[in-house]
């Protein structure tokens, strides 16, 4: 069984922290190796060392069995170790084949030879089962196509080493099942496979071999056949995870927030949301399923305000506030954790401070007639540091000086802060360490038994099934199915989450 | 209104659209590579002091000012590249800094090297004859064409060039590449303050040549801030071409055509104000400007100026 | 707490610091280019000193129009809103503010007057600043093009007046004047310069810098222009109106532009002349930005500029060297600012690497 890369004895430092410890790991032709832990476990720090983006300080790299210096990613891809990112390297405006060729473009009397590329290309779709459009944009593309097209770059460099980083992040059920029968197709014309995720069910689906890493160093190695997921976890935290967060009996109260036929366009001007229709009661959490990107984003910047509806209404504590601005809605109780806290929740170049006081500054007594008490507002940020444990020494200080769970930590406390009667959590834990996230579900549950109503958005079915007392599907702006708790398992919610069924009737009360 | 008056403004409207071509090309491959580059404006002022210079120094040769130009261009917005690229400044303000260094250079030249003050008009020039093409000259209306200086159908022959290279060579993908993901250009082994030195120094030189014809084909004078505003105008014109070089074109002419009905109101007698005249082009660029931002934001696919918004993942 | 005051301390020294450097390094560059010319090469710098000692009227007269430009660019800055259109936005107030002193009867109360004439002025340049605004609010027009653009039709609007409706027919040949405003619409000069054209436009521009630095640390305004600044779609979020406050910083950009105009048609030049601003406009941008964006810091900078303005004319007078230098100094600095930013990069990159690699 020939190696086909072999890294020994990677360690790599940076200032203040190791990122690699002493790490080893190794592929074989034709095998594929899963490599998994935490955000920070160092997983993507060995990655980037293999695909020549940096460089390690000890150890040796081998390739086909000798031993290599990669400090590019050109050598890297002359190599034959392709890598497919976890947040696509694409140009939104040009074609598919544009954004394949680059870098590598055949070349005749001075002009890009378009007839051979697209000839090569085929070739590469056929012999894989990539099927694309070469001429279509990429910004026309579905995630599932975009990703092939990350995959055919790589092939078409001529990679027999391929390195996926998370590349089921984004897909639905299906098209992951798609995207590992591929891998199984490269596996057989002898790819070896490095593939990065951290879902263990898919691990132990299509892995051969599994390293498990942990703040920088290997906490496990052992043939897949050995493995299961408990063992998994435990070599990814070092401790039994229980995301099994017992609450109270399920009372649902008074309706909090209703959402009547409510239709509204996206970004791009196309429809998002199609005659949606939902409720969420105090005492109760409602999560909505469905892979990003079906309208789940605008749902909740229609309920908040951040964009007007094209049809339908939307009531909250029974008034209609369709077109009400946020501010009043905020005023009114509604607190929102958005999806991607750091770019939209957090304004880096800001105080901490600035951060935290964003929902009070205006009102009394903080501030009157528009002139603010800043010594007031000292005063509350402090408290919330200290009462949602920030780790700063002073909160007049940049956000940018927080470390990325911390300045999780700061948006999550200016929203619970107001002590709102509808939480709405949008991917709650994305990005977050499985440490962590125990705190934000426990929180979550928190809510629900203070009589708040919560709102739960999340791509991640299991988070939405431990905590949801009612599940709505999402797909292309349509809710499939509703289902009350215990009334679907995981393979039934995906069949609606792709579309591919829809539950007879209105999804009404 | 006569077909010789029709032709005589069209002829107009190419000349005086010459330089903002030139000009607008510059800017146009520096936005394919994602180089917000308004300092086409004092490119420009280089390139027309340059010519005067060289023109005045060799004793009338009008070549050597079209040479000494396109180097004067060049080398200055070399600064702005340096700056742009290996010190990650803000384009905006380094362009606002180069406008206004060109502005006091000249001037300063003007004093330094040639003792006088606001303008300088060479001893000798040999101005270039205008070139009469055989056949064309004689068609009606087309002969607009026909007659035009050599820089002018050089600036045609770019126009095609650019969109030659840009949407069908290597370096045209890779400086589209570079403007619409700069880690996606690097992963592919692209290096972008490479093509990012080349279309700023590119652009210069076309500035330095449209600056050029400014003071050796329209006029025959280096004056004060001669450039007037059209660099402005030109990077409005590449905007609202949404950075093609055909339709950027297209848009520059327009420009001239809007100057060139403003002189022949004026030349008609109407009594309006001249200064009223001269604010057409402006009027008209900020017309474009708004138009080209409000279909660009109809479409969101701009190339131009609104922030890319992170890709919308579909189902 | 007092750890926080010696490191806000220590943080505005060390730029200070660094902004010292700036300008050593730029004069420096000037110095070389004139000996090189065959010019005193320390004419400049003695340009400067002489502007803060012996000639310190000058540097008043200069110091009021480019502190209150700073302040009109910083304040719209700290929104990320890049108004290069202070130039036309003065010009229209100038035009205005001219066209309400020459509207009024003579015999008219003095501040009366000339409260009117400050208030068509700063009502003037607001608006004109509203234009590009509103581009930018409802249909996305980046505002560097639109108010550039505007900037060149301001001016030609300018030439038009007073060659047209405003000229002053009073005088034999063609001034490209307007005419000679009425005494009781001029704004005092400081006496104790005569006969500089130092004014109490000096006064004006300390006042309105205290006033934008309340604005900014202590009022509802200022937090929300900082947060739309940093990042609009968590201000969006956050139940903020972005949209409205780039409409407000434009006015109040707008309104002190105005006010420049005013200053410079009323103390200056006593009426309205063609092309009367030496590019206030982008002097501000310096201004500003050799501040750090903070009003405070502009006053002082905007003294120095004074001064280096001073100096330059002065220089040409006496001496022989080119005023333009001035020009070639102040872009120096710009452009030398604006590769600072490479430096404070560095730091974030490492702290980044810090919270570890994954």
């Amino acid at each position: 069984m020939e190696l086909a890369v072999e890294m020994l004895n990677i360690s790599k430092f940076y200032p203040g922290v190791v990122a690699n410890d002493d790490v080893s790991l190794a592929v074989a032709k034709g095998k594929i190796l899963g490599l998994i832990g935490e955000n920070g476990a160092g997983k993507s720090t060995m990655m980037n060392i293999l695909y020549g983006m940096t460089k390690s300080d000890i150890g040796v790299i081998k390739v086909h069995g000798e031993e290599v210096k990669i400090d590019s990613p050109n050598t890297a891809i002359k190599l034959g170790i392709g890598m497919v990112h976890q947040h696509f390297m694409l140009m939104p405006n040009l074609s598919v084949l544009q954004n394949i060729i680059l870098g590598k473009e055949p070349v005749k009397n001075g002009l890009i030879d378009v007839k051979t590329a697209k000839a090569k290309i085929q070739e590469i779709m056929d012999a894989y089962n990539l099927p694309l459009n070469l001429d279509e944009k990429i910004y026309q593309l579905s995630v599932g196509e975009k990703q092939r097209v990350e995959i055919i770059k790589s092939l078409y460099r001529g990679a027999n080493i391929l390195i996926m980083d998370e590349p089921t992040a984004v897909l639905t059920p299906t098209e992951t099942d798609k995207l590992l029968e591929v891998m199984r197709q490269l596996k057989e014309q002898g790819c070896a496979i490095i593939f990065i995720t951290h879902k263990l069910r898919e691990v132990m689906a299509i892995t051969d071999e599994i390293v498990v890493m942990r703040k920088g160093v290997v906490t496990g190695s052992l043939a897949t056949a050995e493995a299961n997921t408990e063992l998994l976890s435990n070599y990814m935290v070092g401790r039994e995870v229980n995301l099994e967060i017992p609450g109270e009996a399920y009372r649902p109260g008074n309706t909090i927030l209703e959402v009547k036929n409510v239709s509204a366009l996206n970004q791009r001007g196309l429809p998002a949301l199609r005659c949606v229709n939902l409720k969420v009661r105090e005492g109760e959490v409602v999560g909505v399923a469905g892979v990003e990107g079906n309208g789940q984003s605008e749902l909740i910047e229609v309920i908040s305000g951040m964009i007007r509806p094209t049809g339908g209404q939307v009531g909250f504590h029974g008034k209609d506030v369709t077109n009400d601005p946020v501010r009043s809605r905020r005023e009114a109780g509604m607190s929102h954790i958005p999806e991607d806290r750091l770019k939209m929740g957090t304004a880096k170049n800001c105080s901490i401070r600035d951060n935290l006081i964003l929902n009070r500054y205006y009102q009394k007594p903080y501030s009157k007639n528009g002139i603010m008490d800043n010594k007031k507002l000292m005063g509350l940020a402090d408290n919330l540091c200290r009462d949602f444990q920030v780790k700063t020494p002073d909160s007049a200080r940049a956000l940018a000086t927080l470390s990325g769970g911390n300045m999780q930590k700061v948006v999550f406390a200016r929203e619970m802060e107001a002590d709102p009667s509808l939480l709405i959590a949008a991917q709650p834990t994305r990005g977050i360490d499985i440490g962590a996230i125990e705190s934000i579900h426990r929180k979550i549950v928190e809510a629900r038994d203070n009589r708040k109503g919560v709102l739960l958005v999340s791509a991640e079915l299991d988070e939405i099934l431990s905590l949801s007392d009612r599940i709505l599907v999402m797909y292309e702006g349509e809710v499939m199915a509703e289902f009350k708790r215990g009334e679907a398992d995981e393979r039934k919610i995906a069949e609606y989450m792709t579309g591919a069924k829809r539950q007879g009737g209105d999804s009404n009360e | 209104m006569s077909i010789e008056v029709i032709s005589d403004m069209l002829a107009s409207m190419i000349r005086i659209a010459t330089p903002l071509v030139l000009m607008a090309l510059g800017g146009l491959l520096c936005q394919r590579a994602g180089v917000f580059n308004i300092a086409l404006e004092g490119f420009s002022l280089m390139g027309a002091f340059a010519a005067i210079a060289f023109v005045q120094v060799s004793g009338g040769n009008v070549w050597l000012g079209f040479l000494g130009a396109i180097l004067a261009g060049a080398l200055y917005s070399a600064i702005f590249a340096l700056f742009v690229t290996r010190f990650k400044a803000d384009n905006i303000i380094a362009s606002i800094a180069m406008n206004m260094l060109a502005m006091g250079l000249t001037s300063y030249l003007l004093r330094a090297l040639f003792d006088v003050q606001g303008r300088i008009a060479p001893d000798q020039i040999d101005k270039l004859k205008p070139i009469n093409i055989p056949v064309i000259k004689d068609i009606p209306i087309l002969n607009c064409l026909s007659g035009q200086s050599i820089i002018t159908y050089f600036t045609i022959i770019m126009v095609v060039a650019v969109y030659v290279v840009l949407f069908k060579t290597r370096t045209g993908l890779n400086i589209c590449a570079v403007g619409e993901s700069v880690d996606a250009a690097m992963t592919a082994g692209v290096k972008p303050a490479l093509v990012r030195w080349k279309v700023i120094l590119i652009s210069g030189a076309f500035c330095g040549l449209a600056g050029a014809f400014l003071s050796t084909v329209t006029v025959s004078q280096f004056s004060e801030d001669m450039v007037q505003g059209r660099g402005f105008n030109a990077f409005t014109a590449m905007v609202f071409g949404n950075a093609h070089p055909m339709a950027t074109a297209l848009v520059a002419l327009l420009f001239g055509l809007a100057d060139a009905i403003g002189i022949r109101i004026e030349l008609s007698g109407l009594n309006l104000s001249p200064s009223v005249i001269k604010m057409f082009p402006f009027a008209f660029a900020i017309a474009a400007l708004a138009i080209s931002s409000y279909t660009g934001k109809l479409k969101t696919k701009g190339v131009i100026g609104v922030k890319r918004k992170k890709e919308r993942v579909n189902g | 707490m007092n750890k926080l005051m010696n490191k806000k301390v220590t943080g505005v020294l060390s730029i200070t610091l660094r902004q010292v450097c700036l300008i050593i390094v730029s004069l420096i560059l000037a110095s070389i280019a004139l000996g090189v010319s065959g010019y005193e090469p320390l004419a400049i710098v003695k340009g400067i000193v002489n502007g803060l000692t012996s000639d310190i009227a000058g540097t008043v007269r200069w110091a009021t129009p480019l502190i209150l430009s700073g302040l009109a660019i910083c304040v719209t800055y700290k929104a990320e809103v890049f108004n290069l259109g202070v130039d036309g936005q003065l010009y229209m107030g100038a035009a205005a503010g001219t066209a309400a002193a020459l509207a009024l009867p003579e015999g008219m109360n003095h501040v009366i007057s000339l409260i009117i004439v400050f208030l068509a002025a700063i009502i003037a340049g607001a608006l004109f600043a509203m234009i590009p605004a509103l581009l930018k609010v409802f249909l996305d027009t980046n505002e560097v093009v639109s108010t550039l653009l505007l900037n060149f039709i301001a001016i030609l609007f300018i030439e038009y007046l007073v060659n047209g409706p405003m000229m002053d027919r009073t005088a034999g040949t063609n001034l490209n004047a307007s005419e000679v405003l009425p005494e009781n619409t001029w704004l005092p000069r400081i006496s104790f310069f005569d006969p500089s054209s130092a004014n109490i436009g000096f006064y004006i521009a300390i006042v309105v810098m205290l006033l934008i630095t309340f604005i900014f640390y202590k009022t509802t305004l200022g937090h929300e222009i900082k947060m739309v600044g940093s990042n609009p779609v968590l201000a969006k979020y956050a139940g903020m109106k972005p949209k409205r406050t780039i409409l407000q910083v434009m006015a109040i950009s707008g309104a002190i532009a105005g006010m420049v105009g005013a200053i410079e048609v009323t103390a200056v030049q006593h009426r309205l002349l063609s092309g009367f601003n030496p590019d206030f406009g982008f002097d501000g941008i310096v201004v500003s930005l050799l501040a750090n964006n903070n009003p405070i810091g502009v006053v002082f900078s905007g003294i120095f500029f004074g001064a280096l303005k001073n100096g330059g004319i002065n220089m040409e007078r006496l001496t022989d060297v080119p005023s333009a230098v001035t020009e070639i100094v102040m872009a120096i600095i710009i452009i030398t600012i604006s590769a600072k930013f490479v430096l404070p990069k560095l730091k974030p990159r490492v702290a980044a690497a810090k919270k570890g690699g994954e």
